[in-house]
């Protein structure tokens, strides 16, 4: 409580202090809040998910979208099932998944599942590649994945409903208002899946793997003064699954439902000393496996000021607090409670040709020596005209990962003296745009991870875990896209492709056949195009997902290895308008091709399969515009 | 290699008229049988087989075949119907006659094959096989040890048993309840013996009669009994792992018929589950992590000094002794997250040689 009341006032306090140092820029009010977190990223790629592919396939997750649009490898256990991130190299524990400014990984197993984050909850999805924990905190070592409901409803009423094979229906109601200085909107979905899709290896039909997963998204504002807003976000999330079993079991009964509540409520003012925001929020995460169940409850309070400084330098402080409940039944009889607190200041400035940035994070958490974090880039425009524009962009950061509470409190074996897992990036590339229309990119990356946390079994046959291992990733990434057409007809084409060594350099001795072999699950190869046109009120898109092949063993040994495939989906799309009424049809076939292909060893992948879909659209009255959040 | 019966009449016509032709074609024979299989019944039918449980959850247990008289290893020797591997973690196989039965742990399977081509025949597949173990086959029926069902909401096996399959239709005749966490089943002579390890929680081995399938009845132990091996005398022997931490694993020998317990031995160790006899079966051979122990028959007292120390292995997961060479053969899992290894020693502990196995080598089997 105190602890609370005292980081607020400390912050206050240093905003005071820093308006001492010059005179500010007020912000646009009423339109425009803060600036957004990629001004802070020179050097990084911050890329939003292509809103095409989103709204199309928006009751998919996340963990079937991204791999069609970025060099993205999920681990997915099955249809529908738990999904895993990997991105340049890292393990799914090692991308920052944040909502809403919310960091939302579990904070008991420290990765996000992806098969329970769907695109429809979102109206923003960015994917920010490399390290990022100067801005991001915990976790954000491979990239870190940008949520935000921010409740930006378009249209007052929106209502959509899929159906698809294998017994599979969804539903999204969207609805908005505004009355003077109020609005709300609210988005319910409802997705259901029979999920007995024929396995190709087996001629038989996939047994329990049946999967429902609904949730309700809510935003209240209200615009206290013409500069003075306060915001409310709840995001609550349910989904129940039967677990697909591996190719041939028939037997299995293992189910697992997730519930997630999420819960932020944010005061922004903005005025001659700067924006001021204050942030609180809930998070409760519960997972009921086989009747035994877990469950984390979160306590967040936060605090920024942003400056404009006249000659165009940004400032940013910040402070977060973080108080966590583990009750989880392996943990012993007592729940144990952790604080962790962030603080960070980002710097940034755009001169002639070259925009830089400097940030810096130095966490704290109970019993941990945590390191200080920044993140330094630099773009530099080494062209431009009315023709060319070429970029050139470089990073370096230190980031890192605190332990899970199950490293920390697992009964009898968890450690309270284990660090956090440290990783130092770099990063550098190129990337020029002709005529607005043509773009090609490169970038080379590297990350050096340390101190990465392994359960090691004992002399004893008991597993502990320690800081054992060190990983050396390295790799290049390109993409080149071209857009063309005129008028009615638009034309895009867009591929990306990364190239990935990520080897373990040092691990504990019971261990040693990984050391110099691939990560599990971390292809060579990944990549991932689009090729898409609009004519008139018709679109048509092909999406293309590639991954080399996998090992599942640390000794990289072919006889588990899983086979590379291509993975294509087409979808046909028709809109009408008739005055304030949209109506879009879609037809979506997935697996195109009907592609056997595995993405977690003895899961089996749905063939070709079908979806239809169908949203109607009541637009604002014209005249009334659009309210920017 | 065929020869037709000659008369002494025929191969005088032949030696007349094809004196140097003849001598042409025993050496054609001659090369031809060297061309010939080895194996002619499979290529399976002699060496080792290396039972794997795969990687934890993902259907990716295997066997290896390791050919004892060339070195050759091959991996991943036989497919169930999905193609890639042998199933979710595969836990045991047992030849018997021209038939192998592979315990499927995972998938609640027992896949029979054939015993020297490793080429699929039949599934067993009941409601009733919850997690089996081994198998044991005594005339035309199969019985088979089951961990059953755990405790709701946790991990506690409530309700082992051994089922009995009758194999001419593959349909299960009876459950035969036993004390939880039944494993390693040996077949006496006149009655089977199931031990009931979970992990060092049961004491026991039940006694089945085969001609009725009627539980005799649970002879005492000491905690955790694991592998058993019939010696020269016909005598039972029971290695019991013990508790946990507390080094007090022990051996029995019980008389197969009378189930009269003959004589117990403190090891004042916590040994492997695996037992094995040398050819002879005057030694048992036992284990304790790298530490490999060898113990007469006729003992009374544990051994106070090792047999060898296995050096090279990092996670002793099975062993087996060679009945034809007397080679002790330990495999080694490492980090159940990676491919394991095979080390062979000969009965004094010298390296003979080693090879990869498949993910958590979990039993050595010898044909």
């Amino acid at each position: 409580m105190f602890l609370r009341l005292g980081i607020s006032v400390l912050l206050i306090i240093t905003a005071f202090f820093a308006k001492a140092q010059g005179d500010s820029i007020v912000l646009k009010p009423v339109y425009v809040y803060g600036l957004p977190v990629e001004t802070y990223l020179a050097g990084s790629q911050v890329v939003p998910l292509d809103t095409a592919l989103k709204t199309q396939q928006e009751s998919r997750h996340l963990g079937e979208l991204l791999s069609f649009q970025f060099p993205i490898y999920f681990r997915n256990y099955g249809n529908g099932m738990l999904s895993g991130i990997s991105m340049r190299g890292s393990s799914p524990q090692q991308v920052a998944v944040r909502w809403n400014g919310i960091n939302i990984n579990s904070f008991s197993l420290g990765q996000a599942d992806f098969s329970i984050l769907p695109a429809v909850a979102f109206d923003e999805v960015k994917v920010h590649t490399g390290g990022g924990s100067a801005l991001f905190g915990s976790g954000a070592l491979g990239g870190s994945v940008l949520l935000s409901s921010s409740g930006r409803s378009p249209v007052p009423v929106s209502v959509s409903q899929e159906v698809g094979s294998f017994g599979r229906y969804f539903t999204s109601l969207q609805a908005g208002f505004t009355q003077g200085r109020f609005s709300s909107s609210s988005s319910f979905y409802h997705l259901q899946s029979e999920n007995d899709f024929p396995v190709e290896d087996t001629g038989q039909r996939q047994s329990h793997a049946a999967f429902m997963q609904q949730g309700f998204v809510q935003r209240f504002e209200f615009d206290i003064a013409s500069a003075k807003k306060l915001a409310l976000n709840y995001w609550y999330h349910d989904a129940d699954r039967e677990i697909q079993p591996t190719i041939g079991n028939t037997t299995s009964t293992d189910e697992q439902s997730d519930r997630n509540h999420r819960l932020s409520v944010s005061y922004e003012q903005n005025n001659t000393l700067g924006l001021l925001s204050f942030g609180g929020g809930i998070v409760n995460d519960r997972i009921v496996y086989n009747g035994v169940k877990s469950e984390v409850f979160r306590w967040i309070a936060s605090a920024g000021h942003q400056y404009t400084f006249s000659n165009g330098l940004n400032l940013s402080f910040r402070s977060e607090w973080n108080h966590i409940i583990g009750k989880i039944e392996e943990y012993g009889l007592e729940e144990p409670a952790e604080d962790r607190i962030d603080l960070s200041a980002s710097l940034q400035k755009t001169f002639k040709k070259i925009s830089a940035s400097a940030n810096i994070r130095k966490p704290f958490i109970t019993d941990i020596e945590a390191p200080l974090l920044p993140y330094l880039g630099v773009d530099i425009l080494l062209l431009e005209n009315s023709i060319h524009r070429l970029n050139l962009n470089a990073n370096v950061s230190r980031n890192f990962r605190a332990p899970t509470l199950n490293d920390r409190y697992w009964k009898d074996v968890g450690r309270m003296d284990l660090q956090p897992e440290t990783s130092h990036a770099a990063e550098a590339g190129v990337d020029w745009k002709m005529h607005k229309k043509y773009s090609i990119a490169a970038s080379f990356f590297g990350q050096q991870v340390d101190d990465w946390i392994q359960w090691v079994p004992g002399a004893d046959g008991i597993y502990r875990p320690q800081n054992v291992k060190e990983v050396s990733t390295s790799g290049i990434e390109t993409s080149a896209e071209v857009n063309a057409g005129s008028g009615s007809f638009l034309f895009r084409a867009r591929a990306t492709y990364q190239y990935t060594r990520s080897v373990t350099k040092e691990t504990h001795d019971a261990d040693q056949e990984s050391i110099g072999n691939q990560l599990i699950y971390t292809p060579l190869h990944t990549g991932a195009a689009n090729l898409g046109g609009v004519y008139k009120t018709w679109s048509m898109n092909f999406y293309l997902q590639y991954s080399g092949k996998r090992y599942t063993d640390a000794s990289n040994s072919p006889v588990y290895a899983l086979d590379p495939f291509a993975l294509v989906d087409f979808s046909i799309g028709k809109s009408w308008l008739q005055k304030r009424h949209r109506l879009d049809f879609y037809i979506l076939v997935k697996n195109l091709f009907d592609t056997t292909y595995q993405l977690y060893s003895g899961r089996a992948m749905p063939g070709r399969n079908f979806n239809f879909k169908i949203t109607y659209q009541l637009k604002h009255k014209t005249n009334e515009s659009t309210k920017d959040h | 290699m065929n020869l037709q019966k000659t008369t002494s009449h025929d191969i005088s016509v032949i030696a007349r008229f094809f004196s140097g032709s003849f001598v042409l074609s025993l050496l054609i024979l001659f090369l031809q049988s060297c061309d010939e299989e080895p194996n002619p019944k499979g290529k399976y039918e002699s060496g080792a087989i290396i039972v794997n449980e795969g990687g934890f959850g993902s259907a990716n247990g295997t066997l290896t075949y390791f050919d004892v008289a060339t070195g050759g290893v091959e991996q991943n020797i036989f497919r169930n119907e999905g193609g890639a591997f042998a199933g979710d973690v595969v836990q045991s196989v047992t030849f018997s006659g021209d038939r192998g039965y592979v315990v499927i742990n995972g998938d609640n399977k027992v896949e029979i094959v054939n015993s020297h081509t490793l080429e699929s025949l039949e599934t067993i597949e009941s409601s009733d096989l919850d997690k089996p173990r081994y198998v044991e086959v005594i005339g035309d029926k199969a019985y088979i040890s089951v961990w059953g069902p755990y405790e709701d909401g946790g991990y506690a096996l409530i309700n082992s048993y051994v089922l009995v399959v009758d194999l001419t239709n593959n349909t299960v005749i009876k459950k035969i309840e036993t004390d939880e966490g039944t494993e390693n089943l040996l077949f006496g002579g006149t009655y089977l013996f199931a031990s009931n390890h979970n992990f060092g929680g049961s004491n026991s081995v039940a006694v089945i009669d085969p001609t009725g399938n009627t539980l005799v009845k649970h002879i005492e132990l000491a905690s955790g009994p694991a592998g058993s091996v019939l010696d020269a005398n016909g005598k039972l022997w029971v290695i019991c792992t013990g508790d946990f931490g507390a080094s007090n694993g022990q051996l029995f020998r019980i008389h197969p018929s009378t189930l009269a317990i003959e004589e117990s031995i403190d090891l004042n160790v916590n040994p492997d589950m695996d037992l094995g006899i040398t050819p002879d079966k005057s030694n048992l051979i036992y284990s304790a992590g790298s530490s490999i122990y060898s113990i007469s028959i006729s003992a009374t007292v544990a051994p106070t000094d090792e047999l060898f120390e296995a050096t090279d292995v990092v996670y002793n997961y099975a062993m087996g002794v060679d009945p034809d060479s007397g080679n002790i053969w330990i495999a080694d899992a490492l980090n159940f997250a990676t491919e394991g290894k095979v080390y062979v020693y000969s009965n004094a502990g010298d390296p003979v040689t080693s090879f990869t196995a498949g993910i958590s080598p979990t039993q050595v089997v010898f044909k």
